[in-house]
């Protein structure tokens, strides 16, 4: 049931019992009479991955799992619950808990109807490499959170690990645009990626719009690389890094790579640290007459 | 059937690449860097994947093509006229279809081919021969074996090749494959005992226990099942189980305008989508998530056998493996035709 | 077949009337390789109508087969092929694939009584119905029309109310839904007048078209009055794109409104999830 691959076993006890706790804590929560539900994580069928559950009574709450394989941002699904009446539980990790306070910053959810159990994370494991995640990799954030109780400090994990290749910034202008539209032409516009962003809450997508007709439904390269640049850059300083579009996209589209340069450029150029981490005004939301423009200033 | 002789893997590609003077030629071919496999056009010189990948996309997309332009219009003061695309230019093999993916073709066959026939798509399927690759299970999601398909000899296969030692053994199976096995004979010498054997007896790891059978009661007796609230609760509602689904086949249709003419084309559609429903009123008869996801599975394992003696799945289990959240049409159905709730815990 | 399947013949528009502030009625000839074709279809049926250029919509046949020669279409503007469609002129031509569906089961109801009962737009799929019935006026028993709209200028189709009041054994009953000037017609929802004339069933089919909360109160109300639901036939609407049972969106349970439909008897209506 346990599937721990590169964390080493100390700590797999300490997982372990964790899990524990999480399954009483969530227990005790869904006793009160107005508990929905907890939604947490599960082992999928195969018993090798994990995916986001709904446990609905104590019973059930025997059957949500914590490991290094709980990718799924259980966060992402609130603000679709916005209108239920009763309170929800969620158990968020570090990302999640970052998508979770932007989305209660953004009004998309209230907090006085969650109950939030704070999880530290140690570092997600690629199930398919058994690698330490590339998110995880590059996750150095602590975060502040009022949480409804913890299963312990919520402290920066301590990974360091190079970051995944490519280096995009170390690629010429022509390099990288050959490599986008080589990325981006496997697209297959499924929309996953858009469907399992925590960031992706509009009531209508101005892709599902015929009126008026943003895009064009021909599905072509061009196509492509509006849809996604347009997400990306509506992601700038809300993006928290979770990866979960990486993870979603069936067709294997570096996706990581098309936000993390965003995040990259939001930090370099407006000193901007990432969502979810200050209350700071969202990047897209302000504006400095001594912001840089090297669009204009044509450096490239 | 007939053993119509012993092909090397070596030989492989030259074969194709002669049939390509003549036919066009599909083949599983690499795409991208970390191993996938996809279905398009063999040139010469290419390398074909055979191996224990299936291909992301399914069989369907050289039928019934992701985007397909019905046809392009022009306009003049009073006058519009109305051309219709050409579907194909020249007679096709795709070679190295699996089991799943053939039988799924009847199945897309039972719409498409009924009146009034949708041309273009009778056009693609009598214009093409299907070479099988007998299947050995391409991974621990295959199940074709519980929905009544033979993974080795697939029918609605023209030639079978059956892998055996550093090669295949080649069978035709209808007219179709006999032409197409004339053009394969330089390559073929005859099979060794031990080859006939391996070929004989080859077998595949599909699953054979999941059970797709449709509820006592029909429609009605899980209307109301808890398993849409679960199946709903998890899915994100992102539609790549339809994309990937060999025998959806659902589409959308759009025009456009590029000056004085322009164009219609059809495209893949999924019922996971809000809009795939919604009027142009404003009423939407399937509203919620928890409905489409309904609608989903309830169109393949109850609607689709009622109108057409087969459940709308051939247990490729792509749609496990695509789901960011795993969930597949073994254990939903499981879960719809239970009667209580949790009576699995 | 191609007609049918996706390529459209030509619908020459020879004259434009309005309906209502909203609703034009379009009357085309169908053209096939620029000379005019015979069309012929059956009540109830519809056609895909489009636009070229902004795209097709499912719209319902208002004429009847028994007066050959132009096809008449009521169009409600609600969305953008309908708007560009309001946008044409007499001249202009539009697509026209059809006719699609499966039509009033004309022959089975011959010899019966009938109450058509319509709601605003609902009118257009039962005017061809009506007009069917009267032109065949010996075929079948006492017609009763029970029509009913917001106000008196959403009426549809008012030319007709007085050709059909003189036909034999045939009433027609108007209702608004709130008093207004210059309206001295019933006035109340269209489920109060069916309820108010209490036709009894004999061997009456009831036939009613119009929006789904009126169909809701005015099928609870003929099963109230004894009506078996094999007698009380109505249409229904769904999002539709190719009209011929292939691109999958207009399934109600395993039945397709393009080709099973849209008109189904309350009986069939009972076997299908109640999704619409």
């Amino acid at each position: 049931m346990f599937h721990a691959i590169r964390t080493p076993g100390r700590m797999r006890d300490q997982l372990k019992d964790m899990q524990t706790r999480l399954r009483e804590i969530a227990a005790a929560f869904l006793e009160r009479p107005d508990a929905l539900f907890f939604i947490g994580w599960e082992m999928t069928p195969d018993e090798k991955e994990t995916r986001p559950f709904f446990a609905r009574n104590p019973r059930q709450a025997q059957r949500l799992v914590w490991n290094d394989l709980c990718h799924p941002n259980p966060a992402s699904y609130l603000p679709r619950l916005r209108d239920r009446e009763g309170m929800i539980g969620v158990a968020v990790k570090g990302c999640d808990a970052r998508a979770l306070r932007e989305l209660i910053r953004a009004n998309q959810i209230e907090r006085k109807n969650l109950f939030v159990l704070g999880i530290p994370c140690t570092g997600l494991v690629d199930p398919n490499t058994g690698a330490i995640a590339s998110r995880c990799a590059e996750c150095q954030y602590p975060v502040d959170f009022d949480y409804d109780e913890t299963l312990g400090p919520m402290e920066t994990p301590a990974l360091t690990v190079e970051r995944s290749a490519p280096d995009l910034d170390a690629m010429s202008l022509q390099q990288r645009r050959a490599f986008w539209k080589q990325e981006l032409d496997k697209c297959i516009r499924c929309d996953a990626c858009r469907k399992i962003c925590y960031g992706c809450y509009c009531p209508e997508c101005i892709f599902e719009m015929s009126d008026p007709k943003w895009a064009t439904n021909r599905g072509d390269l061009a196509d492509k690389i509006f849809y996604h640049a347009v997400r990306a850059y509506h992601l700038a300083g809300r993006c928290v890094g979770c990866d979960e579009c990486a993870r979603a996209c069936p067709m294997g589209v570096r996706l990581d790579l098309l936000n993390r340069s965003l995040r990259d450029h939001a930090k370099e150029m407006f000193s901007f640290d990432g969502a979810g981490i200050t209350d700071e005004k969202p990047l897209l939301r302000t504006f400095s007459t001594e912001d840089p423009d090297p669009f204009f200033g044509g450096d490239e | 059937m007939t053993v119509i002789g012993y092909m090397k893997r070596s030989a492989l590609e030259g074969v194709l690449g002669d049939i390509s003077d003549k036919l066009e030629v599909i083949a599983p071919l690499p795409s991208g860097d970390k191993g996938a496999v996809e279905l398009r056009r063999f040139e010469k010189g290419a390398q074909v994947s055979i191996g224990p990948v299936k291909p992301m996309l399914p069989l369907k997309t050289i039928f019934l093509p992701p985007v397909e332009q019905i046809f392009r219009f022009s306009k003049s003061e009073n006058e519009t006229t109305v051309t219709a695309s050409t579907p194909i230019t020249r007679d096709r093999v795709v070679f190295g279809a699996l089991g799943c993916d053939i039988a799924a073709l009847a199945l897309i066959d039972e719409v498409f081919l009924r009146e009034p026939v949708d041309e273009a798509y009778r056009e693609r399927r009598t214009r093409t021969t299907i070479v099988a690759l007998a299947c050995e299970g391409q991974g621990p999601e295959c199940f074709c074996a519980s929905v009544g398909i033979d993974p080795v000899r697939p029918g609605g296969a023209d030639v079978v090749m059956i892998p055996v030692k550093d090669g295949f053994i080649v069978e035709t199976i209808t007219k179709k494959g006999e032409q197409l096995g004339t053009m394969l004979q330089g390559a073929l010498r005859d099979p060794t005992g031990p080859q006939k054997k391996t070929a004989r007896s080859f077998t595949s790891t599909s699953r054979s226990d999941v059970d797709l059978s449709a509820p006592a009661g029909g429609w009605s007796a899980v209307w109301e099942s808890e398993a849409w609230e679960d199946a709903s609760a998890r899915c994100i509602g992102c539609g790549i189980c339809t994309v990937v689904c060999p025998t959806c086949h659902c589409f959308d249709v759009h025009d456009e305008r590029h000056g004085n003419g322009g164009e219609r084309f059809r495209k893949w559609d999924s019922c996971m989508a809000v809009n795939f429903t919604m009027m142009a009123h404003g009423e939407n008869p399937r509203p919620q998530h928890r409905a489409r996801v309904r609608q989903r599975y309830m169109h393949k394992l109850v609607y689709f056998p009622e109108n057409h003696g087969a459940v709308a799945c051939v247990g490729c289990g792509r749609c496990a493996v695509a789901c960011p959240n795993r969930t597949g049409i073994g254990e939903v159905a499981d879960r719809m035709r239970e009667r209580e709730e949790d009576s699995n815990e | 077949m191609n007609e049918l399947m996706m390529i459209p013949l030509i619908a020459r528009i020879r004259s434009i009337r309005e309906v209502t502030f909203d609703t034009l009625m379009f009357e085309v000839a169908i053209e096939k390789d620029g000379k005019e074709v015979p069309f012929s279809y059956l009540p109830g049926q519809f056609a895909e109508l489009s636009v070229f250029g902004v795209g097709e919509s499912p719209i319902s046949i208002t004429s009847t087969c028994t007066r050959p020669g132009l096809v008449e279409f009521a169009v409600r503007e609600v969305g953008l092929v309908t708007e560009a469609m309001h946008n044409m002129r007499p001249g202009d031509n539009m697509g026209i694939r059809g006719p699609l569906g499966n039509g009033f089961p004309v022959d089975e109801m011959k010899g019966k009584d009938i109450l058509f009962i319509a709601g605003g737009i609902g009118l257009a799929p039962l005017r061809g119905l009506i007009n069917y019935v009267l032109d065949n006026r010996s075929d079948f028993g006492a017609v009763d029309i029970i029509y009913g709209a917001r106000a008196p200028n959403l009426l549809c189709f008012d030319w007709e109310f007085d050709t059909w009041k003189a036909a034999p054994d045939t009433r027609v009953h108007l209702t608004i839904d709130a008093p207004a000037a210059g309206w001295n017609g019933s006035v109340g929802f269209v489920p109060a007048i069916v309820k108010e004339l209490a036709l009894p069933p004999g061997n009456r089919l009831a036939v009613a078209c119009g929006p789904p909360i009126m169909i809701k109160y005015v099928l609870e109300d003929l099963a109230a009055a004894g009506y078996r639901d094999e007698d009380v036939i109505t249409t229904l609407e769904m999002k539709m794109k190719c009209g011929v049972g292939k691109c999958g969106r207009c399934n109600i349970g395993a039945k397709y409104i393009c080709v099973d439909g849209p008109v189904f008897r309350l009986s069939e209506l009972k076997t299908i999830p109640s999704e619409y």
